[in-house]
């Protein structure tokens, strides 16, 4: 399955990823009412990690056997007909037994109290992190 | 910078540069090619076209031929061949060095030469061990410093190429502050690690023509005579007798860099003040070795700011066989001839070691730009050459007819070989 | 397998669910027949404080949907209790006394709730454990106002939350010096210990109930052993769960503490499988078989025990004690050796306030690790475990606020993020 991977050597940790991401996952898909004018405020699913001159995106890698379905212990974390791992938001109850399962760190709690996590753009043919991806430091693709 | 008053003579740049001066008490350094506004003789140089009686071809209908081959030709028919480098197109990336420009940047140069079936130069940087992949499109250098030449890196190449001048810095040599000289570059280019790399003004073993030849001979032996010589000169003001030299040292192709070329770091004083322009050396030199009848032994190629299809057409009719591109190649990969490279704060990621800042560089996109340039200027080459009735680039070269200058006095227009337009 | 092959599932949480839909995902017509106890559609357990304070009701409690049953084509006894097993002629026995023919049987009974000799204890002791006992315990609620919990592990303290944002008044008894014992070092329990009473529930730790007084039949108030009494009017025993392996008593199948399984999941009896809560399986970091009474674990080991059982083997990978718990507002997820101590621990921590860590290592493993508050990348190091990475080049950058695969060298860093899953749960 085609999932989103980071090439770090190409990364220059301008959070762009973040941005779109948040954007595409907010109410108005606007830029400026993403960030000042929706309250809750929207968030981004993927995650920049920065030292010195190391940086690079980690998002959700929709493992084959995912631990956080594993672990969720109310069936809101799922896998959709795609094949990402998504959050019913109606019965996620924020218990985190998914952040204490996922290896690769990337799923978040939300102003709701809800898991937050990658849902690889559903609108979107190539998810919009890797399509704003201004170096191609994330791929979009099966390995 | 626009606090200063307006001055025609004391300009800003001038004011600034003798503060900077008067603080330092240092020479200026700067980047790229020379700025200033001298004469650009392909602006006032004019193409010719097809009419009635000699029809255009349209290229979309017919082949256009682009192919070039580079390296000595055998005037007779002799049984003799020599080795060529075959070129899809005359263009050719020129000479930048691992440490002048980031490992990134060299792939991608070395990628897209590859995919264009053109050629990609080394610099006097070594090949360093990621890019052996790309060295049968590879022109490895030889320089004053010899830095990284050994006997693999010579047998790697397609061709060996013997740097004696810089366009940009003719008669200086090189520095690559130690500070730059990061493991990577030390094993590439075979010196200690924070080093300075330090490429000597002249060759410490060439002192004449015969010594050239020595050189020349040295490599070859060394390849088994499997591959072609080049040597790189600045044009100055003698290049065409040096041009004569070369030929008769035993250069299979001679490479003439005009003072618009650009560089990675140079004296702004040498920079802006020495060297000439690369038409009137390209004229001047083909002229000559086509009175002395070895114009044949050698192919000419030509560098030293070279913008547009429409230079490298006029380059061709003025007698190149092929064209070295850098400062345009640097732009197609980001650069904005900002003329920082010298700082190594280049914020393209290209002229600079930065681990921070190389990777802005992605070889994957900067190639395919690259090659989206060489393809663009070749059909527009094709398009010209189609306008002119002609249907191989080969037909063009040295063709000096279908040139004409445009407001060019009698001496510029003896010396480029053309006529004036309206003749 | 032939078609006309009968599996028997006994239970009906997450082992039984995760071995119904291992068992579907391999083989579409095998015969599969789920009996409980319980009379519910499948709930989950984790959720009934939630229920007993009223945020969720019964339906949201579903962790499968209604169609669940039919869509994997099981026969559900539900509210039927296996009470006898014949592994000889491979037949249960339910209390209506029917009786049952399986090829292959999954035994996943869960644990039942250990009660405490005490004097005064009748039948109207409250436990929290079931659906049931919660629907009890709501019942309770309506009218009585003043509560007393035994226990301050995560059952007693959830039934002690619930209960406070019901605005019922909590006395929670516990016998350790400490409330979550099990799950919490020292530090991260005081700042629960904090939590609660910043919420006006009373704990009294070090003291145990003696004696339940009553006036007429009902409770009054509790003697602990102490001497002190704490007056109440209700009571609930929620000091943790044991295996319930009532089923397998007086038959072949061994057992310790719970029904010992091997890495397929299977008992020392050919085709009979456990998975769950009642099972000792496969602790990575004690290396031997524990009872680690854990949703994930009980899910994992359920689908290897279905997949076998479908056979197509599997191994269980083995896990370890873990725990995400979040009481009033503060979150925290622990892993493994919370409270080690000793030589061969090396200890790395980082208290703010609000904000604790802590990771605990040997010969260069993880073995334990605590994140308070700031949860949020906590599952980078259940991977390391699970890995049994090497993390001494690293391990100071494990407690940085930045914690994340920048801390890792570059090779495992890149193997990491480029391989396409990195441990299984």
């Amino acid at each position: 399955m085609k999932v989103v991977y980071p090439r770090e050597e190409y990364c220059i940790g301008c959070k762009l990823c973040e941005i779109h991401c948040l954007v595409e996952h907010s109410k108005s898909k606007d830029i400026i009412k993403a960030f000042r004018k929706e309250f809750p405020k929207a968030m981004n699913k993927n995650i920049v990690e920065k030292r010195k001159d190391v940086s690079f995106c980690v998002s959700c890698r929709h493992c084959p056997e995912a631990p956080c379905i594993t672990a969720c212990m109310t069936g809101a974390m799922h896998r959709n007909k795609k094949g990402a791992v998504v959050v019913d938001k109606d019965k996620c109850v924020g218990c985190w037994m998914c952040i204490m399962v996922c290896p690769f760190g990337v799923i978040k709690r939300d102003g709701e109290k809800i898991a937050s996590k990658c849902d690889l753009c559903p609108d979107k043919e190539i998810p919009v992190c890797v399509k704003n991806c201004p170096n191609e430091a994330l791929v979009y693709e099966e390995r | 910078m626009n606090d200063f008053k307006t001055n025609a003579n004391w300009t800003a740049s001038v004011i600034s540069d003798i503060k900077k001066q008067a603080e330092t008490g240092g020479m200026l350094l700067t980047g790229m090619g020379n700025p200033s506004p001298y004469p650009n003789y392909w602006d006032r140089i004019l193409l010719d076209a097809s009419q009635v009686t000699n029809p255009s071809i349209d290229p979309l209908r017919e082949p256009m031929e682009l192919r070039t081959f580079l390296g000595r030709k055998s005037s007779k028919l002799e049984k003799e061949t020599y080795p060529q480098l075959e070129l899809s197109t005359p263009i050719m990336f020129s000479a930048m060095s691992y440490g002048s420009i980031s490992l990134n940047t060299c792939k991608s140069l070395a990628m897209a030469a590859t995919d264009s079936g053109i050629y990609w130069n080394t610099g006097e940087g070594g090949l360093h061990k990621d890019l052996y992949k790309y060295a049968n499109r590879a022109i490895v250098q030889v320089a004053s410093g010899r830095f990284g030449v050994h006997e693999e890196y010579l047998r790697a190449g397609a061709a060996i190429e013997i740097k004696v001048g810089q366009g940009a810095k003719p008669g200086i040599g090189g520095h690559l502050p130690g500070e730059k000289v990061s493991k990577e570059i030390s094993e590439t280019r075979m010196i200690p690690e924070g080093t300075d790399a330090i490429s000597p003004a002249p060759h410490h073993d060439i002192y004449s023509i015969e010594d050239l030849r020595q050189l020349i001979y040295a490599l070859k032996e060394a390849t088994d005579y499997e591959k072609p010589v080049i040597v790189k000169i600045a044009a100055v003001h003698n290049s065409a007798a040096i041009a004569s030299g070369m030929v008769r040292a035993g250069a299979d192709i001679i490479a003439l860099d005009g003072f618009r070329g650009g560089t990675g770091a140079t004296p702004m004083i040498v920079r802006n003040h020495t060297g000439i322009p690369i038409e009137l050396a390209l004229a001047s030199v083909d002229q000559r070795l086509r009175d002395e009848g070895i114009r044949n032994d050698a192919s000419v190629v030509v560098a030293g700011g070279f913008r547009s299809s429409a230079d490298i057409i006029k380059a061709i009719a003025l007698g190149a066989d092929s064209v070295y591109i850098a400062s345009s190649a640097l732009i197609a990969v980001g650069c904005t001839m900002c003329q920082k490279c010298y700082t190594g704060k280049c914020a393209w990621g290209i002229t600079t070691q930065d681990p921070e800042l190389v990777k802005r560089i992605n070889p994957e996109i900067a190639k395919k730009r690259l090659n989206n340039l060489i393809r663009a200027w070749s059909l527009e080459i094709k398009e010209v050459l189609g306008s002119m009735g002609i249907n191989a680039v080969e037909s063009l070269r040295g063709n000096k007819e279908r040139l004409r200058g445009i407001g060019l006095n009698e001496t510029e227009l003896k010396i480029l070989g053309i006529k004036h337009a309206g003749e | 397998m032939r078609k006309d092959k009968m599996i028997v599932i006994i239970g009906n949480s997450v082992a039984a669910i995760a071995a119904v839909e291992a068992i579907r995902e391999e083989n579409a017509k095998t015969e599969i027949t789920l009996v409980s106890s319980e009379p519910n559609h499948v709930y989950s357990r984790p959720m009934i404080p939630g229920f007993l304070y009223g945020k969720y009701d019964e339906k949201r409690m579903q962790f499968r949907d209604d169609e669940f049953y039919k869509r994997n084509k099981v026969t559900a006894l539900l509210g039927r209790k296996a009470v006898k097993l014949d592994e000889k002629k491979k037949e249960i026995f339910l209390d209506d006394e029917k009786k049952l023919h399986y090829d292959k049987l999954l035994i996943a009974t869960g644990g039942v709730p250990f009660i405490p000799p005490m004097k005064g204890a009748e039948n109207d002791l409250l436990t929290f454990t079931t659906l049931d006992n919660a629907k009890k315990l709501k019942d309770e609620a309506k009218e009585k106002n003043d509560f007393v919990v035994i226990g301050a592990g995560l059952i007693g303290l959830k039934v002690a939350e619930s209960l406070a944002k019901m605005s019922k008044g909590v006395k929670v008894v516990e016998l350790a010096d400490r409330i979550l014992g099990g799950i919490a070092d020292k530090k991260s329990s005081e700042m629960f210990l904090e939590e609660f009473r910043k919420h006006g529930v009373e704990i009294n730790l070090k003291c145990s109930v003696e004696e339940i007084l009553r006036k007429d039949g009902k409770i009054t108030g509790v003697r602990l052993n102490d001497g002190r009494t704490l007056s109440c009017d209700s009571f609930v025993v929620a000091i943790g769960v044991r295996p319930n392996i009532e089923i397998v008593k007086g038959t072949g199948i061994a057992f310790n503490k719970g029904i010992i399984v091997n890495e397929m999941m299977e008992t020392n009896v050919q085709n009979i499988y456990a998975a769950g809560d009642c099972v000792e399986a496969k602790d990575i970091i004690a290396n031997e078989n524990r009872n680690l009474p854990l949703w994930p674990n009980a899910s994992l080991q359920g689908k290897v025990a279905g997949f076998n059982m479908a056979e197509k083997k599997d191994i269980y990978p083995g896990s370890y004690m873990m725990n995400s718990i979040t009481f009033f507002d503060l979150p925290m997820i622990s892993y493994g050796l919370v409270n080690a101590e000793g030589p061969e621990f090396e200890i790395l921590e980082k208290i703010r306030k609000d904000d604790y860590r802590k990771i605990i290592i040997r010969n260069g493993k993880i073995v334990g690790a605590i994140f308070v508050n700031n949860i949020d990348r906590a599952g980078i190091i259940d991977g390391l475990i699970r890995e049994n990475a090497d993390i001494s080049e690293f391990k100071t950058s494990l407690i940085d606020d930045d914690i994340g695969f920048i801390v890792m060298p570059a090779k495992t860093r890149k193997e990491k993020l480029s391989s396409v899953q990195v441990t299984r749960l």
